[in-house]
């Protein structure tokens, strides 16, 4: 009897550890928000479900856009209308088939107004979803829209089963299916079976939520995680002295940077936005607060993005921030409060406090508020009259890569908070017009065009003050390949093989 | 008083209140001025006993960090550390005193990190000395509405009884049902972070405790002769409880008040660590403990020290209202 239990516990463990063989953990900094792709904002949220759910179109970690569920587009030609070949052949994870009935079912749930899906604005150019046969689906715009199809490679508009909880049982066509979701602690996946495309090479895949930094490179360090997601900067060197760890370090399309409120003053005045631009030291802060694990800006958006071109910087010159800050009517400065979020970004604190020591020597007496993440969300996200936030931290990721969404929503005057992502009230009719010109015109040469000269616009308008485009550092563990660190802030496992 | 942990208590409490009076003077520089170029320095590093020609004494070598190449000592040259010198000028007790005289510096244009930095290039040793007066002033403030609010109550309640007593005493046990930093916590998020909230808060959460004790104690001193002797002669019963009923529970009240100074401080520095408290670049212990821990594993000294100074401190009253009760409790 005893050899008989001895003998099952030896199957058992020899399961065990084939499995754990087979099953790659990343350690992320935060439990997703959501696994319903039309909810969640966040990108841990994102890098877990793009495992499960898969888009028309997909943008490759290079930036290209290339077809996913959609194998191919025709577009009519006044660009009103779009027809979708649907991939054959796909099955999602509960075994029903993909057609055109299904992504029509999906791209209307998205724009349905009780789901109230944040990202809504992605596809609301889209008048009506019309399934032609089983695989053609026809997409009737309202108005001429540009970045539709780039648009379409956003996570957050994969297409999901429909008619489900997706919350509690996300179902999609993507590589892995979901097994479970141990809430403030870790999400199961394993290979899906039926795949329609390459399947994965390993088992599984879990995503631990570790919010203790410090906790989740000791992790892999011990090689509990394979992967941990955003390594303080001052523990690379102590990371990559150990033989079995690589930092990795990927650009990434978050642009950092502190925003004005342009209905207060005395932000109102460009003078005084110009002085705090020139006031700051972006490299010092790069180099020394970051380690070196940021890029400084040169445009509102990042390298790697379609219409992103170096428009102009702001050299270090406190000289020239006090002639401003004179002219301006501050000789002696002035007192504001610098809203800064606390673990959001990569050392957002520490940045703050740079910036506001730096501040201080034009000056510029910058109080600093932090606030728990979702009530400083909320809190620069009431409307103009009732806003009280003067100069606040944000990052925008453009994950779409393409301009027109590292600008409509943060610089266009319709999209002022709490409608759109404009926390600095900016209003500038001729931003407006060519913004509005580059999303309706679709021959990308104009289109690059313009957003040049909407960057121009912003930032000799000093519409906020220019940061920094954040690098994304990322610990692996040896004998880890094939691991895709998407400059969209998201680990992708899909070609993983683990040694 | 011959207790031996006793005057290790006051010994700790009186050298913390030192610091608090003579903490620009202590402290060899600002406690919110930056170095970027010298992060999370360990204390020792640069630091040499004895000159580059043989002179005793403290001299110092330029550090600097980067990330590229690292933490740099530039031994070519050295500067000596010396005590009583001027440097940058400082104001204390709201504006009443200014000097530039500090205890001590470097002869020099480099610094002595004698705790070492944090992560933002700030000496550690004037943080930590100008964040005494912080953690001391919440103590202070909180004891003073626990006592202002709490006192008042528990001798009514204890004094007059009946339903007086039922009332004040159901809303007491209310507020004992919450822990005490629970009842901060939830204070300091409903009104807004800030030192100011803090110092309500965590005085707010010592009332219950105060009203308890004194009830309690009220309930001894009221039968006792004396006082049945001031109501025969008329006294008025309220200017009976100030004159006689109180003054005769004061021991409790100083010993509660010793030990309540160790509970506050304790509850700011936990409001600091969780962000609820001090605003950064604030050298509260609290807030410079959290801010540490994110370097634990590469500059262990940014946590430690407030660490210790909150230990200590926090031992020192305790062990203070330990020796007072053995003093003013004739029982014991």
């Amino acid at each position: 009897m005893l050899r008989r239990i001895a003998a099952m516990l030896l199957v058992i463990g020899l399961f065990a550890l084939a499995a754990a063989q087979g099953t790659l953990i990343i350690a992320q900094g935060t439990d997703p928000a959501s696994l319903d792709a039309a909810k969640a904002t966040d990108s841990p949220s994102a890098t877990v479900y793009s495992h499960i759910y898969e888009t028309l179109y997909e943008l490759t970690a290079d930036g290209e856009v290339v077809p996913q569920l959609a194998t191919g587009v025709t577009v009519s030609s006044d660009n009103m209308t779009y027809v979708f070949d649907i991939r054959q052949g796909v099955t999602f994870h509960d075994g029903t088939p993909l057609t055109a009935n299904e992504v029509k079912a999906s791209i209307e749930q998205f724009l349905a107004p009780e789901t109230a899906a944040p990202f809504r604005f992605l596809l609301d150019r889209i008048a009506e979803v019309n399934v032609l046969d089983t695989y053609k689906v026809e997409v009737k715009l309202a108005s001429v829209f540009a970045p539709l199809i780039t648009h379409l490679t956003h996570s957050s508009t994969a297409i999901v089963k429909t008619g489900v909880d997706l919350d509690a049982t996300p179902i999609g066509t993507g590589p892995f299916e979901f097994v479970s979701w141990d809430r403030g602690q870790r999400v199961d996946l394993k290979r899906y079976e039926g795949y329609w495309g390459d399947k994965p090479g390993i088992d599984g895949l879990r995503f631990l939520a570790v919010p203790e930094s410090t906790t989740r490179m000791a992790l892999v360090e011990t090689g509990e995680a394979h992967v941990a997601v955003r390594v303080p900067p001052q523990d690379i060197a102590r990371l990559n002295a150990n033989p079995n760890v690589t930092v990795e370090q990927v650009s990434s399309v978050r642009t950092i940077y502190i925003y004005f409120n342009h209905t207060m003053e005395p932000f109102t005045d460009v003078r005084v936005r110009q002085a705090i631009n020139y006031a700051v030291d972006k490299e010092e802060l790069v180099e020394f607060v970051l380690g070196g694990a940021a890029r400084v800006s040169d445009a509102p958006i990042s390298p790697g993005v379609f219409g992103y071109t170096p428009v102009g910087s702001y050299e270090f010159d406190p000289e020239k921030a006090r002639e401003l800050l004179a002219e301006a009517g501050f000789p002696d400065g002035f007192s504001t409060t610098l809203y800064s979020p606390n673990g959001r970004y990569l050392q957002d604190i520490q940045v703050s406090e740079a910036i506001q020591s730096q501040l201080a020597r034009v000056g510029i007496d910058a109080q600093i508020e932090t606030l728990e993440w979702n009530a400083y969300l909320a809190k620069t996200n009431m409307p103009a009259e009732e806003n009280e936030v003067p100069f606040a931290m944000l990052g925008w990721g453009t994950v779409t890569g393409d301009a027109d969404y590292g600008h409509f929503a943060l610089f266009h005057s319709t999209q002022h908070v709490p409608n759109g992502s404009n926390r600095a009230f900016y209003a500038n009719p001729t931003v407006d017009a060519l913004l509005d010109q580059a999303r309706t015109n679709t021959d990308p040469a104009l289109r690059a065009v313009l957003y040049e000269e909407v960057m121009k616009l912003l930032w000799d308008d000093a519409a906020w003050l220019f940061l920094y485009s954040e690098t994304q550092l990322v610990a692996v563990r040896d004998g880890v390949e094939g691991l895709v660190i998407h400059p969209t802030e998201r680990y992708l496992a899909f070609d993983v093989s683990l040694r | 008083m011959r207790n031996p942990v006793a005057i290790f208590g006051m010994v700790v409490i009186g050298f913390f209140l030192v610091i608090v009076v003579l903490a620009p003077f202590i402290a060899p520089y600002s406690p919110t001025e930056q170095n970027l170029r010298a992060t999370y320095v360990p204390p020792g590093v640069g630091v040499a006993l004895g000159g580059p020609e043989g002179q005793l004494g403290i001299w110092v070598h330029p550090v600097t960090r980067s990330p590229t190449a690292g933490l740099r000592v530039d031994d070519s040259v050295a500067y000596p550390v010396r005590l009583f010198v001027r440097g940058s000028e400082w104001t204390w007790f709201f504006g009443l005193v200014k000097s530039d005289l500090r205890l001590f510096g470097v002869d020099g244009p480099v610094r002595f990190y004698l705790l070492g930095t944090d992560e933002q290039g700030r000496d550690l040793l004037s943080r930590l000395v100008h964040g005494a007066w912080i953690s001391l002033f919440i103590g202070l403030i909180s004891i003073a509405i626990g006592i202002g609010v709490g006192v008042p109550a528990g001798a009514i309640s204890g004094f007059l009884g009946g339903s007086t007593d039922m009332i004040v005493q159901r809303v007491i046990d209310t507020l004992l049902a919450f822990p005490g930093i629970l009842l901060a916590i939830v204070l300091v998020a409903t009104f807004g972070t800030g030192l100011t909230n803090v110092m309500i808060a965590v005085g707010v959460a010592s009332v219950p405790i105060y009203a308890r004790l004194v009830r309690g104690s009220v309930l001894q001193v009221k039968n006792r002769e004396y006082v049945e002797a001031a109501a025969a002669l008329g006294r008025n019963r309220l200017s009976t409880l100030a004159r006689h009923v109180i003054p005769n529970v004061m021991a409790p009240i100083i010993v509660q008040s010793s030990l309540q100074m160790a509970t506050a401080i304790l509850f700011a520095a936990g409001l600091g660590f969780l962000g609820l408290g001090a605003r950064p670049p604030q050298p509260e212990w609290g807030l410079m403990l959290a801010r540490g821990r994110e370097y634990l594993a590469v500059a262990p000294h940014v946590a430690t020290f407030p660490g210790i100074a909150i230990v200590m401190v926090v031992l020192g009253f305790n062990l203070l209202g330990d020796a007072l009760r053995d003093a003013l409790d004739p029982r014991m």
